[in-house]
């Protein structure tokens, strides 16, 4: 973390891509443990407030789209036994 | 000796032949010539660096020579070979010295991979350096000239070398490369400062070199602990204003402003991250070099 943003290298594509803050807290979870969408949409509104927890879920799915359009994160089916 | 000692035909008779050793610091350049005029202005800028004999080894061998074909009868030409290879297009044969340099930096951005290069002046007060990344045409070359001729030592106008190893900041000493009004405005705000030959009607305009001073020769190979970065930029409706920048804006203008960040990877990551994180970060508009030179001052010694 540099301020209040994130500088992150991926080291498979090797390229370097700046997070706002929301993103780098969406990326620091995901990197943590596999988390779906709704889990994304909790965190978001953890960070955002309750009042916005309307905006949460677009906010989500637009994060979770850019992060992996910039290979940050790969989509995987949710599995018959996942909690998630 | 030094290439300021030599007789006219003696610098002539050695850049003709074996050519001669250059030391920058960082890198060393063997220079072979035969080009009408060139001895002359490669002394006026060069005059203070130690010339060596051109055995040994060498990051970069360059050969300046009369372009060959018919269109020398009418227009001559120079053209620069760099261990046997002719790079670029010959240029008109009276732009021989600004062939020389940018063929320099070109080759070094090439080849100088086991060092963070940064697109950056670098100087340094008291052991502390300043670096100074910006884009062409953004005032940080007249900017560094003018930090060399008020008390800081220069490590380079044009390359901010970083050493993997530790994170010093190496030199890589040349002339500063001056263009159009920034020759005049550092003749007059240094007159001791030692510009060369005047090159009008290059790719770039008018463009002038300013030989380091004999401090920054002498310690060329005195690195320097990163302290403070400034983003300049030349504007002429700002006398002179400071603010201080984001380390993340900081890391991607460095990334931006790098000649090899791409190609070294995780490395690089890791080296312009602990320069962000160990100095302190700023933008300087300016368009008075006095004040600049000031803020500077005032930013090194801890005030904002």
């Amino acid at each position: 973390m540099l301020d209040d943003e994130a500088i992150v290298f991926n080291p498979f594509s090797w390229e370097t891509h700046l997070l706002n803050p929301a993103a780098a807290i969406v990326l620091e979870s995901a990197v943590s443990a596999p988390c779906t969408e709704a889990g994304i949409r909790d965190i978001l509104v953890e960070v955002l407030g309750e009042q916005d927890r309307p905006r949460a879920a677009e906010h989500a799915r637009s994060l979770l789209g850019e992060l992996i359009k910039a290979r940050l994160l790969v989509e995987q089916p949710l599995s018959s036994d996942a909690g998630g | 000796m030094r290439v300021g000692e030599f007789s006219p035909s003696a610098l002539r008779e050695h850049l003709g032949s074996g050519g001669i050793g250059l030391d920058f610091g960082a890198a060393r350049t063997r220079i072979c010539a035969d080009a009408p005029g060139f001895d002359e202005a490669f002394s006026s800028v060069y005059r203070g660096y130690e010339a060596s004999t051109p055995l040994g080894f060498f990051d970069v061998t360059v050969r300046l020579r009369r372009a060959r074909g018919i269109r020398r009868h009418f227009r001559p030409q120079v053209e620069l070979v760099a261990d046997g290879q002719t790079m670029f297009a010959p240029f008109p044969a009276d732009t021989h010295l600004p062939l020389l340099e940018w063929g320099m930096n070109f080759l070094f951005a090439q080849r100088l991979g086991f060092h963070l290069l940064l697109h950056a002046g670098v100087v340094e007060l008291d052991g502390q350096a300043v670096i100074l990344p910006a884009m062409p045409g953004s005032g940080k070359s007249t900017l560094t000239a003018a930090l060399a001729n008020r008390g800081f030592r220069l490590l380079s106008d044009e390359f901010g070398v970083v050493r993997f190893a530790d994170g010093q900041l190496l030199p890589l000493l040349r002339p500063v490369a001056l263009k159009n009004e920034s020759i005049d405005l550092i003749a007059r705000f240094a007159p001791q400062a030692e510009i060369g030959p005047r090159f009008p009607k290059t790719r770039k305009g008018t463009v002038a070199h300013m030989a380091p001073d004999a401090h920054s020769i002498d310690n060329r190979h005195v690195p320097a602990s990163p302290a403070l970065i400034v983003f300049p930029r030349y504007d002429p409706r700002v006398e002179c204003a400071v603010e201080p920048e984001k380390r993340s804006r900081a890391f991607s203008r460095l990334t931006v402003n790098s000649f090899n960040y791409e190609m070294l990877g995780p490395a690089a990551f890791d080296a312009v991250t602990r320069l962000v994180a160990s100095c302190r970060v700023y933008r300087l508009a300016y368009r008075d070099l006095d004040r600049a030179i000031s803020a500077i001052r005032e930013l090194l010694a801890g005030r904002d």
